[in-house]
């Protein structure tokens, strides 16, 4: 378990995070972690592995060098090949990691073993950050922004797996991302942060139904939609509009008319982005478009 | 997980030194290509009878470049390169410790500064023909040379953490080197040629007493005072110690509550 409570993280005089909540995070509870840049995700991170000074407690039930993170950046030595380095950090011989074996070839990377790693493409080296994480088998795993600075497909694939690999294991997942797709496919649990304060933390439908109702319909911002009138809309990305609906009969009036006008939209339950901008419009206190 | 000893990281740490083209050349090449220059000047200008202690004085002395090289201005080079590259912040994240991790890039070194110093050696005694020890002044001499060499890896270690930066930490290890090498008397300028302040500051150098005519007593199992060699040591250790402890405190990892 992790428990946090009145965190403040500092950068010598620089508050960088401040969570006065009491948050707990369950053995097995796959949480993620999102806010914009700047929000203080990876000044958590670091804080909870002792690499960053903070005040308040972080109260852990395991070792914190027993945590498998995978950081936003990872270095190696390019002087030997990626095997060395494996074996090295494995502490044997790779014929002899079953596990390793299984993941190297889960993550289509054998052939990049005798490679140096300097030599390696964005995607491999992500890949071989992600092998030595998940070999590591830890109570606790973080993943900070394993995607960032690849493809789109590659974003996908990588996250496809990653997502397979933990989903019914019971072990402890944050996942920092500001990809909030890649969240959809793995967490049951939000916590959100901006620019360095707590926003909110909870079951991803309980945040949605607080801050989106029941279902929400997106659709490109167009010039005429004042047929949306009466209907109640929320926080949305400037390109989109985003309505609220609580309930079934909401949600067929506003069908019908969407159908009517000939507007391409999106039903969502689960709209992470959505759910998220409308929190931190709530939490810094801005009323709601209605 | 936190990791104990394994071969394979060892191994890895190892072919860092090896494959460091800084501590070959300079650890290794160097010092027999210095020597066998100065030997070419010793056998036209000392006589016949000084002439194999002479060289074997001149080759205790070069053999220092050795460890200051390899385990000094190498270590620096690389492990600074490492730290900047954030090589050993992934590694303490696969539970690697700061201690660990020291523990086996000195093994690591010391592995690869035997080797230089048998390729030396053996290099010695056959293209100049240097005296061979005896067995007492052998042993303490080895012993010597390791705990020297151990000494600046450590020191080396401490001022990379320190600053963390491969730029800085060069330049203040070539401070280092070089001033050993001058107030040692190792540049052409003899220890004796120095202003008084500057000899007090020589006689804390342990490369000053290899230096010295007298280090062939030892060598051949005479009667030599270890004092003062002894002396410089504890007090570079001190200064090594105190230097890694200080880049300790300062990245250093915070535990959480539960195992604090």
């Amino acid at each position: 378990m992790i428990e946090l409570k009145n965190l403040e993280v500092f950068y010598k005089d620089f508050k960088a995070l401040s969570i006065l909540e009491t948050i707990r995070i369950q053995q097995g509870e796959k949480v993620g972690i999102i806010g914009s840049n700047g929000a203080g995700k990876t000044t958590l991170i670091k804080a909870i592995l002792g690499l960053a000074y903070y005040e308040g407690m972080i109260q852990l039930d395991v070792l914190q060098e027993s945590i498998a993170i995978h950081m936003q950046q990872n270095e190696y030595s390019s002087i030997v090949s990626v095997k060395v380095v494996m074996e090295a950090i494995l502490g044997c011989s790779l014929k002899q990691h079953k596990v390793a074996n299984e993941l190297i070839d889960y993550f289509d990377f054998r052939g990049c073993l005798h490679k140096k790693f300097k030599h390696l493409s964005g995607g491999q080296k992500q890949r071989l950050t992600l092998i030595l994480v998940m070999c590591q088998n830890a109570p606790i795993t973080i993943f900070d922004e394993v995607t960032s600075g690849l493809d789109f497909e590659t974003r996908q694939r990588l996250m496809e797996k990653v997502s397979e690999y933990y989903r019914d294991r019971q072990q402890t997942v944050l996942l920092v991302s500001h990809y909030y797709q890649e969240l959809e496919y793995l967490v049951d649990k939000i916590l959100i942060l901006e620019k360095g304060q707590f926003v909110d933390y909870g079951d991803k439908e309980t945040l949605f139904k607080k801050y989106c109702g029941n279902t929400v319909y997106i659709m490109n911002r167009q010039k005429e939609l004042s047929f949306l009138k009466g209907f109640k809309e929320i926080v949305a990305p400037d390109h989109l509009v985003a309505i609220s609906c609580s309930n079934q009969e909401e949600e067929l009036a506003l069908t019908k008319l969407l159908v009517e006008h000939n507007v391409d939209y999106k039903r969502s339950i689960s709209d992470i982005e959505i759910m998220s901008l409308n929190a931190k419009h709530v939490a810094f206190n801005k009323e709601v478009k209605a | 997980m936190k990791k104990t000893f394994n071969v394979q990281f060892f191994y890895y740490e190892l072919m860092n030194n090896v494959l460091n083209g800084f501590s070959m050349f300079f650890g290794i090449a160097f010092p027999m290509i210095l020597s066998f220059i100065i030997s070419i000047q010793i056998k036209s200008s000392v006589p016949q009878s000084m002439m194999k202690d002479t060289l074997t004085s001149v080759a205790i002395g070069f053999s220092l470049i050795i460890p200051l090289a390899t385990g000094f201005i190498g270590y620096t080079a690389n492990y600074a390169t490492e730290l900047e590259s954030h090589i050993p912040d992934r590694l303490y994240l696969f539970g690697f410790s700061q201690t660990t991790l020291l523990v086996y890039k000195i093994l690591a070194a010391l592995v690869f500064l035997t080797s230089g110093l048998i390729i030396f050696a053996i290099f010695e005694y056959i293209a100049l023909g240097i005296a061979l020890p005896s067995l007492k002044g052998f042993l303490v001499m080895i012993v010597i040379y390791y705990v020297f060499s151990i000494i600046m890896l450590v020191f080396a270690h401490g001022i990379s953490n320190l600053v963390r930066k491969f730029g800085l930490a060069y330049a203040i290890t070539m401070v280092f080197y070089f001033g050993f090498m001058i107030l040692s008397g190792m540049m052409g300028i003899s220890v004796h040629a120095l202003p008084n302040a500057l000899q007090i500051v020589s006689k804390m150098l342990p490369t000053r007493y290899f230096v010295e005519d007298r280090i062939l007593d030892l060598y051949k199992g005479l009667d030599y005072n270890l004092a003062p060699l002894l002396q410089s040591l504890l007090l570079w250790a001190a200064i090594a110690v105190l230097v890694l402890w200080i880049s300790y405190y300062y990245h250093g990892r915070k535990k959480s509550e539960s195992y604090k």
